[in-house]
């Protein structure tokens, strides 16, 4: 029994973002940075659990008909030391050794196929994962060549990663890939602190009436969700409000293209999760600093943080 | 005992005593309120070397749940020990499938020996088991290593309790009066114990008090009062149930603070570079965060509450600082089994370039593909296979994946803190550090600072990739007072040499005038200084280590050249202060280093 995603306490910059990544994979995931114990895996495999579920396919790579079975959005951790064996999957040793048999044997990546690939530390991850998981998550296919295997499959998952920014500092090509990034805090006042252990003690003392207690709420985020997706394609953003984007991220001076492709996305993705026809300068304005926080190019002689520097830029563009 | 003339060291060796009683005494009590909530407290972190105190403890452990199932674990263990998978060599060997359950399945108490030498899959594996909790799983991991993060702190933040059992005299080690059938009747109260919104909120102003902000923490202690009030038989936490769960659980996550300026220290006269993380002196000044956050109505006598508690906690906090500071000596500091971890971690690190004959038992991943295709040309010269498999193979045909793991490099700056041109040379060595890690994209690099005046060096930004904890560190870095250089010279050494046991290149870099006046007892005797310094510079020179020495004296000084010389370091003259002659020589020095190691 899963802890319910509505009864978590606070976060809420962390639970709209995941929500809206869910909404909008397309978007890039979600990277939380900040102190250790806040809950963030909590919130993921809440979220996963409240989501609708996804299709089963028997075997993926054999037949990539999905059957009629569904199973819950998948979550999976990224262990800090994974090889990359266990990540993109290898020759299956057993059938190898004991049958002769070519045969795969699906990593972490087909795991968490339609689902959230979670990596703690982000930071401390080595680089030649780095890399592959760069390519599957923007191509949405994992492909595998090696040990005699040629195999390709699905592995579209919404990319989630938590990270101190005191341990290490993040790669740039790795953080520009997330789509969201939110400043995950432990909270200091003395009440929310008493309702997170309260509300903790009654999950614990009996997991089954929780998780009922707190059902239909979930099941309200659920709904919001699902007609989210569906209005996506059809939530339009004027020109004027793109134009405005684009003027904020030139203002930032963020590398590349990617920040205005997020910023829109996000804003589209807010508007259609709270079921508005089309984005709005506000929706932009509410999404900027999660959308473009993490890609500001680092100054050190800048001693000011990203998201001051990013609401400087909202004042002066957006007004 | 009678003491006709008490003297300073008498009393010490009362207090080490009396610490000792008082530490076994805890460590039973934790034992006990393991054993009652093992679900809500994780586990614990056991600091100490293989010993009588050590082995009884485990004992009285398992002696309070003696139907609890009990396993022990390596640490180096691969990770699918822990969570189970195919056992590749015994499949291979016997010739049949041969699965490991994995230690993470059940329930019961897993003890992990050695934990210091855990890989971060693994790690990772047991985390992820401690937050799903459930199935009375306890964990204790006995912890042979010295300080320092790595992959067992994500381990214990997720564990209540640290307990450190060196040097308790035997002795002292008697079992507790409580059995496993108080144990048991404490279980089933401990659903219906309670514990008010206030006393909750007490542990929470304790933890603040002590710069402890994790919302986690302050959940161990509400659990452990609650364990403590069941194992009281009483229906309701009551104050000194907060109090001890307090002063069980603070005094190893005490935060320090910012030092008052000119705070004089007890400081032993060894140079205590084991002493903990956060066991400085005991902090006077606020945190620097929320105590003014907390917003209460009752005020008075809740603070006195949570200031006792904050005493309590505090007290033990130093007393865990006096103890170790006499157990370690610097010289172990490089102990085998940190060198059996670099050796370890290198075997699968990096990317893969080629194959060799070896031996997958030793850590070595097997390359099954060339294994087979060793083993296929022998076929008919040898017996039939075993029962399931195709075909037969020998050890000899083992082959193993090499890997190559690209080194990185550390820079330590040893800058010259003392006298009156202090606080140009703080802000040359400070600007070289920031423009180093922030061109530092390439994360295996690491940049570290150590500072030295008045009487002693201080390592003042650890080797760290992170700008933003060396900006922190840096900020507020005094000037002035005399020049212990020899010091500063050892806390570098070691530095040096722990950079690499992990297999990087360290480079050091000194700015000063190279006259130390403070020798390394602390002392001001300037011959003394510079015999101390001398002998440094020898163990630099016999340690082959990288270094480039700034003379940042008015004149070039023959005696720096000298002292430069000894390390068989490279001299360069920097009479102005010259942020960028520093990073670019820095950085020229590292190019060649990397070009070098290649």
């Amino acid at each position: 029994m899963t802890y319910p995603f509505s009864a978590i306490v606070g976060q809420d910059e962390l639970k709209l973002a995941l929500m809206l990544a869910a909404t909008d994979p397309s978007m890039g995931g979600v990277l939380a940075l900040g102190d250790r114990g806040t809950g963030k895996s909590t919130a993921i495999r809440a979220l996963a659990a409240l989501l609708p579920e996804v299709p089963v396919t028997d075997d993926p790579y054999v037949d990539p008909a999905p059957s009629a079975k569904t199973k819950k959005a998948p979550v999976v951790d990224l262990p800090l030391g994974a090889t990359e064996d266990r990540v993109v999957g290898a020759l299956d040793l057993e059938a190898a050794l004991v049958r002769g048999e070519r045969r795969f044997q699906p990593g972490l990546l087909a795991a968490a196929d339609q689902g959230f690939l979670y990596i703690d530390e982000v930071n401390l991850l080595e680089d030649h994962l780095v890399d592959v998981l760069l390519d599957v998550a923007a191509s949405g296919q994992n492909v595998i060549e090696r040990e005699g295997l040629s195999i390709r499959h699905p592995a579209r998952f919404v990319l989630v990663g938590s990270g101190n920014p005191e341990e290490g500092d993040l790669r740039p090509q790795l953080i520009d890939r997330f789509g969201l990034s939110v400043e995950v805090r432990t909270p200091t006042s003395i009440e929310e602190r008493l309702q997170v252990i309260r509300r903790r003690q009654a999950y614990d003392a009996d997991p089954a009436a929780f998780c009922e207690e707190w059902a239909a709420q979930d099941a309200i985020m659920r709904d919001r969700i699902v007609a989210a997706r569906d209005a996506l394609p059809s939530t339009a953003i004027p020109d004027e409000v793109m134009e405005k984007a684009a003027a904020l991220c030139i203002a930032l001076g963020t590398d590349g293209v990617r920040g205005e492709l997020t910023l829109t996305r996000a804003a589209r993705a807010l508007a259609a999760f709270e079921g508005e026809d089309g984005a709005t300068l506000d929706h932009v304005r509410r999404m900027a600093t999660p959308a473009l926080r993490h890609r500001l190019r680092k100054n050190p002689l800048d001693d000011s943080d990203s998201g001051a520097r990013v609401a400087r830029a909202i004042g002066e563009v957006l007004g | 005992m009678t003491l006709t003339a008490p003297t300073s060291q008498a009393e010490g060796a009362i207090d080490l005593l009396m610490d000792a009683q008082r530490r076994w005494d805890d460590a039973l009590r934790i034992a006990e309120l393991l054993a009652v909530d093992p679900n809500g407290l994780g586990g614990a972190r056991v600091r100490a070397g293989p010993g009588p105190a050590r082995e009884r403890w485990l004992r009285c452990c398992r002696e309070l749940t003696p139907d609890a199932d009990y396993r022990t674990v390596p640490g180096a263990a691969d990770q699918e020990v822990f969570s189970g998978g195919l056992d590749l060599i015994a499949t291979l060997t016997e010739g049949k499938s041969v699965y490991l359950p994995g230690q993470l399945s059940k329930g019961g108490t897993l003890v992990i020996r050695m934990a210091e030498q855990i890989v971060p899959a693994a790690a990772q594996a047991v985390a992820t088991r401690l937050d799903e909790g459930g199935d009375d799983f306890l964990l204790l991991l006995l912890d042979e290593g010295e300080e320092g993060a790595g992959p067992l702190r994500a381990l214990s933040d997720r564990l209540a309790f640290e307990l450190r059992l060196d040097g308790i005299p035997m002795a002292f080690l008697e079992d507790s009066e409580t059995g496993p059938g108080d144990i048991a009747k404490a279980r089933r109260r401990l659903e219906k114990t309670m514990i008010s919104d206030r006393l909750i909120n007490i542990l929470g102003k304790a933890c603040f008090g002590c710069g402890v902000l994790s919302l986690r923490v302050q959940q161990f202690g509400v659990r452990t009062a609650l364990a403590a009030a069941a194992l009281a038989d009483r229906p309701e936490v009551t104050e000194e149930d907060v109090a001890e769960a307090a002063r069980l659980i603070l005094p190893s996550r005490v935060v320090p603070q910012e030092e008052e300026e000119e705070a004089p220290s007890p400081r032993e006269k060894e140079p205590s570079d084991t002493a903990p993380e956060g066991h400085e002196e005991p902090p006077t000044s606020d945190a620097e965060e929320p105590t003014e956050a907390p917003h209460e109505e009752d005020l008075s006598g809740d603070d006195a509450l949570a200031e006792t508690i904050l005493e309590a906690v505090k007290s033990g906090a130093v007393s865990l600082s006096t103890t170790t500071l006499g157990s370690a000596s610097p010289k172990n500091r490089m102990r085998s089994n940190g060198r059996t971890g670099a050796v370890a971690r290198s075997r699968r690190d990096g990317r893969p370039v080629g194959t060799a004959p070896g031996d997958p038992r030793r850590g070595d991943r097997l390359d099954v593909l060339a294994t087979l295709r060793a083993a296929a040309p022998w076929q008919k010269l040898r017996p039939p296979p075993a029962s399931q498999m195709l075909i037969r193979i020998y050890p000899s045909d083992f082959r193993v994946t090499r890997y190559a793991h690209k080194a990185g490099s550390s820079v330590i700056f040893v800058v010259d803190a003392s006298g009156s041109s202090a606080m140009q040379r703080l802000a040359e060595a400070k600007g070289a550090v920031e423009a180093l890690l922030a061109e530092c994209y390439s994360r295996r690099d690491r940049v570290g600072l150590v500072a030295f005046r008045g009487e002693a060096a201080e390592e003042v930004v650890p080797p760290t990739r992170s700008l933003t904890r060396a900006r922190r560190a840096m900020a507020g870095l005094p000037g002035g007072g005399g020049t212990p250089l020899a010091s500063a010279m050892e806390r570098a050494f070691a530095a040096a040499l722990a950079e690499r046991q992990e297999g990087r290149r360290p480079l050091i870099v000194f700015l000063s005038d190279g006259r130390g006046n403070i020798d390394l007892s602390g002392a001001p005797d300037r011959a003394a200084a510079q015999r101390d310094a001398e002998s440094m510079a020898a163990l630099f020179a016999e340690q082959a280590l990288d270094i480039l020495f700034f003379d940042t004296s008015k004149r070039p000084s023959d005696r720096v050249q000298a002292l430069a010389g000894a390390m068989n370091a490279r001299y360069l003259p920097l009479p102005y202060a010259n942020g960028e002659l520093v990073s670019s020589a820095v950085g020229e020095e590292r190019r060649k280093l990397m070009a070098k190691s290649g």
